[in-house]
């Protein structure tokens, strides 16, 4: 008897059919699809991995080293010239693990654009701006810190399938002898059809803060290409330790933040608007498994990592500065002081 | 384990703090006091008595003489000097700064700056309205307070002459031998949370009591400079707060990019985009009418006067 799987077109996990709904649903991303709608999409699949493809995995896993951080347990991918020093989250040495997977080749990549210096300088540029950083945080030591990486990143294109209905009103309103008139105007809006979000990235780092890599973002994917090792020359990489399914959460919220506020930039001149119907539903997700470049720091300051991130691309930088509370303290301290001190004068207590 | 550490590190920091600060307070408000002016009594009577510009008691010096010996009597009693005048017509058109001013610099010619004691000015100068005043130094303005004045002043009222009637020697010295009597009974410890601030005189005082003594300084009470340094501080402290809070607001994470960016125009095909009127209606209401208003009115102060050494005032119209 033969079996058949149904692979979740959003995050390809498997789907299970739900008989209480007649939909095959998937656990992972909670999307639901009815069986035509299945048959539909997995006419297009295509079932086998070409022989080329083979042959670049293969090639992928055979010039990739694995090096893992035994204090933290970070996993650093590298091509097979490299000869890893430390790990760029916890700065200890990391040692050789062994060869990649051929299951980790990436997709897309977009190599880097900012050199060394330019990330170096819009680090200072940045930090420049903020006094009460620790002293050291500044140093040319924490600048040499600054590690070239690559991120494994999801990209999704989402297709998604909307249908809003809202009333809205709009308000009038004059005046006519001793009486005050409101004219109320009553409207159905509705707002159906469809939407594709196009390259929502999402990083497959469990190490790095989801909101760090938010916050770099975008990349120009103009500039996106096939992938090919010798991206990676003189830089880090990471292998993805999220996969797609883990990720699609965070992708739909953000997809749905994005059609949400097309759609009601959409409705407009009402002086109020109440939804009584707001469903975002995504039918179909196509994914891209992407290396995006980003030049990343970290630094130890009282038992907490602080960590920065610029992007590699385009030089946006984002990252929560570590707070010498001493320095901020004595200056609050002095100019609270210096307050008192006035008023104490000013209201007659010193004489 | 460490976590507990800390937290018993900041708190001893900031109860180091709270006793420096408390001991600096201490230090301000009780050893920066500048020097003691006061005077008090002098012990001898002799100035003390009542002055008849008005020259009332010219038909009879013999109740002048015994009202004079009960003012003497009165101060001695009281261990304050004492002094009665009865003004003559040049002061009829005096204002009533004039007249206050005038007592401050009468009572501290014939006592001396920072004495104790009090000068009864009963304005029988044709002055309308009569604008009797108790001008007050040392200790008396701490014991004859506005209120004791005033009910001195009510007392008293029975016996003086309208403002604008004839004035009889007869109503003088009942209002004399009332007036005496009068201050013996309302004399009491001055009050410690009493204190009196002269800002009217060339130097302005304050007066104050500390340990049941009588303090008349140019620098302000020890509790007033204490209540002046906790303001400060706690204000200083907010600023500090509030600054320190801002300062660490811009060390926190907050950038976010929009994933409309991720949403472009070509991506989007409405199949129903439509705005339908389903109903209109329109509504009525009454508008209250409402009136009021109203002016106001100011009051206007007196213009300031100057005299030396340290003088309050209670002052009543007739």
């Amino acid at each position: 008897m033969e079996s058949v799987e149904y692979k979740c077109p959003n995050c390809n996990a498997d789907l299970k059919f739900n008989p209480a709904n007649q939909k095959l649903e998937c656990e992972y991303c909670l999307s639901s699809f009815t069986v035509d709608e299945i048959k539909k999409l997995c006419a297009t699949t295509e079932n086998s991995i070409p022989q080329e493809a083979v042959q670049l995995q293969e090639d992928f896993a055979n010039h990739t080293h694995l090096y893992r951080c035994k204090s933290c347990g970070a996993e650093i991918m590298a091509d097979d010239q490299l000869t890893a020093t430390f790990c760029y989250y916890c700065h200890n040495p990391v040692i050789l693990a062994g060869k990649m997977g051929g299951e980790f080749k990436p997709d897309k990549v977009i190599g880097f654009k900012l050199t060394r210096e330019n990330a170096i300088s819009c680090f200072k540029k940045w930090v420049g701006k903020r006094w009460f950083v620790p002293k050291d945080f500044k140093s040319q030591q924490q600048l040499e810190k600054l590690t070239g990486l690559y991120v494994p990143f999801w990209l999704a294109d989402c297709h998604v399938n909307v249908d809003v209905r809202a009333v809205g009103k709009k308000l009038r309103h004059w005046v006519s002898g001793n009486y005050s008139y409101t004219e109320t105007k009553e409207f159905r809006v509705v707002r159906s059809g469809t939407m594709v979000t196009r390259g929502i990235p999402a990083d497959g780092e469990t190490k790095i803060e989801d909101l760090l890599m938010e916050a770099i973002e975008p990349y120009d994917y103009r500039e996106l290409k096939d992938f090919s090792m010798s991206y990676l020359s003189g830089f880090y990489a990471d292998k993805y330790d999220v996969d797609k399914a883990a990720v699609f959460p965070r992708i739909r919220i953000r997809s749905n933040q994005a059609c949400s506020a097309l759609v009601r930039s959409t409705i407009s001149g009402y002086s109020s608007y109440i939804p009584s119907n707001e469903n975002y539903t995504i039918t179909n997700t196509d994914w891209s498994y992407t290396l995006l470049p980003v030049w990343f720091m970290s630094y130890k300051y009282k038992d907490r990592i602080y960590e920065f991130a610029i992007n590699g691309q385009t030089g946006k930088l984002a990252g929560t500065p570590p707070l010498s509370k001493g320095r901020l303290g004595a200056l609050c301290g002095a100019i609270g002081m210096g307050v008192a001190a006035v008023i104490m004068v000013l209201g007659g207590a010193l004489f | 384990m460490k976590k507990s550490s800390n937290g018993l590190r900041t708190f001893l920091i900031i109860a180091a703090i709270i006793a420096g600060l408390c001991g600096l307070d201490y230090l301000i408000a009780f050893h920066t006091g500048s020097k003691n002016l006061a005077v008090g009594y002098s012990g001898s009577s002799d100035a003390s008595g009542v002055i008849d510009e008005n020259g009332i008691f010219d038909e009879d010096p013999a109740a002048l003489r015994e009202l004079d010996q009960l003012v003497k009597d009165t101060a001695d009693e009281l261990d304050m000097n004492i002094l009665i005048y009865l003004p003559d017509e040049s002061k009829r058109y005096y204002s009533d700064d004039a007249v206050r001013d005038f007592t401050a610099n009468e009572y501290n010619r014939n006592f001396g700056e920072f004495t104790d004691g009090l000068l009864y000015y009963i304005d029988i100068s044709g002055k309308s309205p009569a604008c009797d005043d108790i001008a007050k130094s040392g200790k008396a303005s701490l014991i004859y307070t506005e209120s004791v004045c005033q009910s001195i002043f009510f007392s008293l009222d029975e016996f003086l002459p309208p403002s604008s009637g004839p004035v009889y020697p007869d109503q003088i010295s009942n209002a004399i031998t009332h007036f005496c009597p009068l201050l013996i009974s309302n004399y009491s410890d001055p009050d410690r949370s009493e204190q009196f601030h002269d800002d009217t005189a060339d130097v302005p005082t304050y007066t104050y009591t500390k340990n049941g003594k009588l303090y008349i300084t140019k620098s302000k009470p020890p509790m007033k400079k204490l209540f002046i340094c906790i303001f400060a501080e706690l204000t200083g402290g907010l600023v500090a707060l509030i600054i320190y809070l801002a300062s660490r607001s811009r060390y926190k994470f907050k950038s976010k990019t929009n994933p409309g960016i991720y949403l472009a125009n070509s991506d989007v095909r409405f199949t129903e985009n439509s705005d339908v009127l389903i109903r209109s209606y329109i509504t009525k209401h009454r508008i209250q009418s409402s009136s009021g208003g109203g002016g106001g009115f100011r009051g206007g102060g007196g213009g300031g006067h100057s005299h030396g050494g340290s003088i309050s005032h209670s002052s009543h119209h007739r």
